[in-house]
């Protein structure tokens, strides 16, 4: 047997896996093969350092389990709200979708006027979006702390306060439009 | 009675947050121990661990449980690492994390001795290519078996096997050549 098998059965028994018959022939190997043996006695060695650091004192983060599910949780918070925008906004759409052509009669209809009105509307809304926003960031860190209830009636009454805000928009385009006509 | 790991899950994936918690109280020290041997910085070990977790939480839904829990979220854990490692330039080891001189029957001088023959070591382990270091770590170091480590790096048993061997033959070699292992 050539010294590579025998350093493959050196390398067996470090893992623990060799039998009592390999271990004796190894071990009768490594008494007249000085390399064999050199190269057994410098692996148990090292590796048995590599296996003997000393114990580990890390001081893992006593709050780590509250603090990951904090993370957690502010995470799907933000997809959730993340969600509610994108609902908020298709809402946005299909309603001036509506106001556009539902907004008055197809006599004298002039869609650069409807878009004017509706963009002078739109950037009252903006403002008062902004400032629920600015609300909404205020009470978010309470949101966090396991007021989720409170979060989830105020989402509601923005998400409703949008919703009025839009049949307004809508109601006002459309009596414009008809004084207009 | 405790429940599973696999129960935990599925509680977990049914809302119940409290699973998760139990599962991080479950893997917090095997997980660190992995993170840090890998990284060698201390600072780093808390907040790697908690991305490690919500990664974790987030790959739940596609946990197989054919594999264990610990070798699972062990996979998570190294791939998190050597993505970071891979971000950041290699860094020397901190002089805070040489091992530290724990109480014992040494001598003054025979502790010295040991210390810094494994800051040799440490650092020799560093600088092989990650290929090698990996499995030398994980087997050595965090005492996986061969065919949790299959489930670890995703190879075939006959690579890691290869790899280890041949870890092994280079740590010896660069310890020998150099006499820089202290006897």
């Amino acid at each position: 047997m050539s010294c590579k098998k025998w350093r493959n059965l050196i390398m067996k028994k470090i893992d623990g896996t060799t039998n009592d018959i390999e271990n004796q022939n190894l071990s009768l190997h490594l008494e007249g093969c000085p390399i064999c043996r050199n190269l057994e006695q410098d692996l148990k060695r090292v590796l048995a350092e590599l296996e003997e650091e000393p114990p580990l004192d890390l001081e893992i983060d006593p709050m780590l389990e509250v603090k990951v599910m904090q993370m957690i949780r502010h995470k799907e918070m933000r997809t959730t709200i993340y969600n509610e925008y994108v609902w908020l906004a298709g809402v946005g759409l299909i309603l001036l979708l509506m106001a556009v052509l539902l907004g008055g009669s197809l006599e004298n209809f002039s869609f650069f006027n409807l878009f004017l009105k509706a963009g002078r509307q739109l950037s009252q809304i903006t403002n008062i979006l902004t400032k629920l926003e600015i609300v909404y960031s205020i009470i978010r860190p309470f949101v966090f702390q396991g007021l989720n209830t409170i979060a989830q009636w105020v989402l509601a009454i923005y998400k409703g306060s949008v919703l009025v805000a839009m049949i307004l928009l809508i109601r006002f385009i459309s009596i414009q439009k008809n004084c207009g006509d | 009675m405790s429940l599973s790991d696999f129960e935990l899950i599925k509680l977990c994936l049914t809302g119940k947050d409290d699973a998760f918690t139990e599962l991080i109280g479950r893997y917090k020290y095997n997980l660190a121990k992995v993170i840090y041997n890998l990284t060698r910085n201390r600072d780093e070990v808390n907040d790697l661990l908690q991305e490690v977790f919500i990664k974790i939480y987030k790959s739940l839904r596609q946990y197989n449980p054919e594999h264990t829990f610990a070798a699972w979220s062990t996979r998570i854990a190294v791939n998190h690492c050597l993505d970071q490692l891979r971000r950041q330039k290699p860094l020397p080891v901190p002089l805070e994390d040489s091992p530290k001189l724990h109480g014992n029957s040494d001598s003054p001088e025979e502790a010295y001795l040991k210390e810094e023959s494994r800051r040799i070591l440490r650092q020799t382990v560093e600088e092989l290519p990650e290929k090698y270091r990996i499995p030398l770590i994980l087997y050595h170091q965090n005492g996986l078996s061969y065919q949790e480590m299959v489930t670890v790096l995703g190879l075939p048993l006959t690579i890691i096997k290869n790899r280890l061997y041949r870890a092994r033959l280079i740590l010896r070699e660069k310890l020998t050549a150099g006499k820089e292992v202290l006897r």
